[in-house]
């Protein structure tokens, strides 16, 4: 089948690009001066071959395109290596960072997409009407709101008005709780960092949205069935919005990926121990294979959000069917 | 449909007016300021904007001055003035020393005083450092990486996306791969990665040119395919054909047929960029691997957000986060503006 040859070509594409991060990964830690092990110096307690025995242990010693070779080895074993700070494997490690991150970006790319697309397609309907002014406004708002101020913003919001804990993914006030108090707190938990993340991710998508619909009110197709006098709801669904959705579909892989670069921020603001929080403490504390690790669970990500988001390009839009297949 | 274009036009001239501002504030920022911004007063945390006052303790009418103020309770760093003597402000008075663009150099400000008690028209941060001259300082910093942002960005981009496009073949096809590569990269990661390379105290200049450049590292390949892409249109069209047809020479068909046509884009793409470097750089000053304390910047100071009673008890702090907004918004309204003049669909593409 095609199909499964075109699946085959673009994961072996992608695989192929994680394991070149990989290798920008340990390229820049060799630049980067120090090495985990670097602060033990400094500790007089610590003897210096200790130091040395624990460097060659970790296979710190070598040049990095050995430390790589060996990192790919261990990989087809499904073996990330062991993080030096948590002094725990790094696929455990990872694997836990990146729960807690969709834990936050699933609902934020649901509901930014949901109501993106929503409102970008009532935008591109209203036109210069006073509803379409006004989005045209709440358009500029949204997208001048990065998710640094809307997080720096509620975590004020939430310690004038106490309606909201002040960051963290969880009370653990009381072992015993019920499973419902659970899902209350967790939940409670997740509004804000949810709102902070969702908001610049709907002004992205309703942008984009907002022209395609405006751009496809005056394509020909539409013209053309509109004097074949097909009914207003078919050419609403059918010429508009199906078509209309090919542009915000074809970001929406990237955005998958992209959704870590906003959760960095806001994960350090909240104290929410995510994929973004242990990759800034990896950098910094020179912890290499976690960092690897982290870079490859991030590229995991780019990779699943791409496919995802080819498949559903080719579900709803023929014309990208034989186009993708071309392409490669 | 007249006051339909006047609104728009509004909209827009308001972003513009406003930019022109910040250009001129950044400027003249020391001008403005009373204080240096990097001056600390460990006695004077967190204290309030500072009234002026016209009236004397008898009701007669004064020139502006100050009363000194006192730290009432530390706790909550509530202050209290001290109305046994005035102090009046001072204009154009001779504070410390300072150049506008490294050309004039000047020691007079608008207004302040040049002695204890000091003027701190918006207040003062949490080591008593002048909330006004650092927020004004910290435009100059976001101005300079913007500035400097686009210029590399549309270098790097131009240089890529011409060299592909005119050169064809295996050079494409390898500057194609290796530009689809940087936008697969988690690029704050790699932009972290990259200003760790550098150690963390360096010179205002410095971080300026490495964060700048660190950005632009990841940013270009927009850039680049656009301007590959109409390259690819253009060289293929009727009007260089007939150039060619006439005897131009490549160098003269290039300059004269192609880069002109290529300006539209560029333009709006930068439109686009801008508030990516202005961002960026806030960013990385916020992680604390940006401009560092001493070297004033939005970023940095948005840190001390982090005590929560600003909103309630010090909500001048709050400045920079207003500026930050102000900043986008007239930005995201300007680029809208140039995409709205320029060919939508060139811009859609990429």
């Amino acid at each position: 089948m095609r199909i499964g040859v075109f699946l085959l070509k673009r994961a072996a594409q992608l695989v192929l690009l994680a394991l070149l991060v990989a290798l920008v990964t340990f390229l820049l830690s060799s630049l980067i001066p120090g090495d985990f092990f670097s602060t033990h110096i400094l500790d007089a307690s610590i003897r210096k071959e200790t130091v040395e025995q624990l460097r060659h242990a970790y296979g710190l010693d070598a040049p990095f395109y050995i430390q790589y070779l060996r990192w790919l080895k261990d990989l087809f074993r499904l073996d990330l290596g062991y993080s030096m700070f948590y002094q725990r494997p790094v696929l455990q490690v990872v694997a836990d960072a990146l729960a807690k991150t969709l834990w936050m970006g699933i609902p934020a790319l649901v509901l930014g997409f949901g109501l993106g697309i929503i409102v970008g397609t009532a935008h591109g309907i209203a036109g210069q009407r006073p509803a379409g002014r006004l989005l045209d406004f709440l358009s500029s708002i949204t997208l001048s709101l990065p998710s640094l101020l809307l997080g720096l913003t509620a975590l004020l919001f939430a310690a004038h008005t106490h309606w909201f804990p002040l960051g963290g993914m969880s009370s653990l006030a009381n072992p015993n709780a019920g499973f419902g108090q659970w899902v209350i707190d967790r939940v409670h938990h997740l509004i804000l960092p949810v709102v902070c993340l969702t908001i610049p991710i709907f002004a992205y998508v309703e942008r984009i949205q907002y022209s395609a619909t405006k751009n496809g009110l005056e394509a020909l197709p539409v013209r053309f069935a509109r004097s074949r006098g097909l009914s207003r709801s078919r050419i609403f669904f059918q010429y508009i919005v199906r078509p209309g959705l090919n542009p915000v579909l074809s970001i929406s892989g990237p955005m998958l990926g992209g959704i870590l670069s906003g959760s960095l921020v806001l994960e350090i603001i909240f104290a929410w121990p995510g994929l973004g929080q242990i990759t800034y403490d990896a950098l910094f504390n020179s912890d290499l294979f976690l960092l690897a690790g982290c870079v490859l669970g991030s590229s995991f990500l780019l990779v699943v959000g791409n496919l995802l988001a080819d498949f559903a390009l080719m579900a709803l839009d023929p014309r990208t069917r034989s186009q993708t297949w071309k392409d490669l | 449909m007249e006051g339909l274009v006047m609104r728009k036009l509004r909209g827009v001239h308001l972003a513009a007016g406003f930019f022109v501002v910040l250009l001129l504030i950044s400027l003249f920022a020391d001008f403005l300021s009373s204080n240096p911004p990097a001056m600390q007063d460990l006695d004077m945390f967190y204290h309030p904007p500072e009234r002026i006052h016209f009236l004397n303790g008898q009701g007669q009418l004064q020139k502006p001055f100050i009363y000194k103020t006192e730290l009432r309770d530390p706790l909550d760093a509530s202050y209290k003035e001290n109305t046994a003597e005035a102090y009046p402000l001072e204009f154009f008075f001779k504070g410390y020393r300072y150049t506008i663009l490294g050309l004039f150099s000047s020691d007079r400000h608008l207004i302040g005083r040049a002695q204890y008690p000091r003027y701190y028209p918006l207040g003062s941060d949490d080591l008593g450092r002048d909330v006004l001259a650092r927020v004004l300082a910290g435009t100059r910093t976001s101005l300079l990486v913007v500035g400097l942002g686009i210029i590399l960005y549309s270098a790097i981009g131009l240089a890529v996306g011409v060299f592909a496009g005119l050169f064809g073949g295996w050079v494409d096809s390898l500057l194609m791969r290796f530009s689809e590569f940087v936008l697969a990269l988690p690029a704050l990661y790699l932009v972290l990665a990259l200003r760790s390379i550098l150690p963390m105290r360096i010179p205002f200049l410095q971080t300026l040119i490495w964060i700048t450049a660190a950005i632009a590292a990841v940013a270009w390949p927009p850039m680049a395919r656009g301007v590959r892409g109409l390259i690819l249109q253009v060289r293929n069209s009727a009007y260089v054909e007939a150039a060619r047809s006439l005897g131009g020479t490549p160098a003269h068909i290039f300059l004269r047929h192609i880069l002109p046509s290529l300006m539209p884009f560029v333009l709006a793409q930068l439109a686009v960029a801008a508030p990516v470097f202005l961002l960026g750089e806030i960013i990385l000053s916020f992680l604390n691997v940006g401009f560092q304390d001493a070297g004033e910047s939005w970023g940095s100071m948005l840190r001390s957000l982090k005590d929560t009673r600003i909103i309630t008890d010090f909500w001048w702090n709050l400045m920079p986060l207003c500026m930050v907004f102000l900043t986008l918004l007239s930005l995201n309204v300007l680029s809208s503006c140039v995409r709205k003049r320029g060919p939508e669909d060139q811009v859609m593409r990429i």
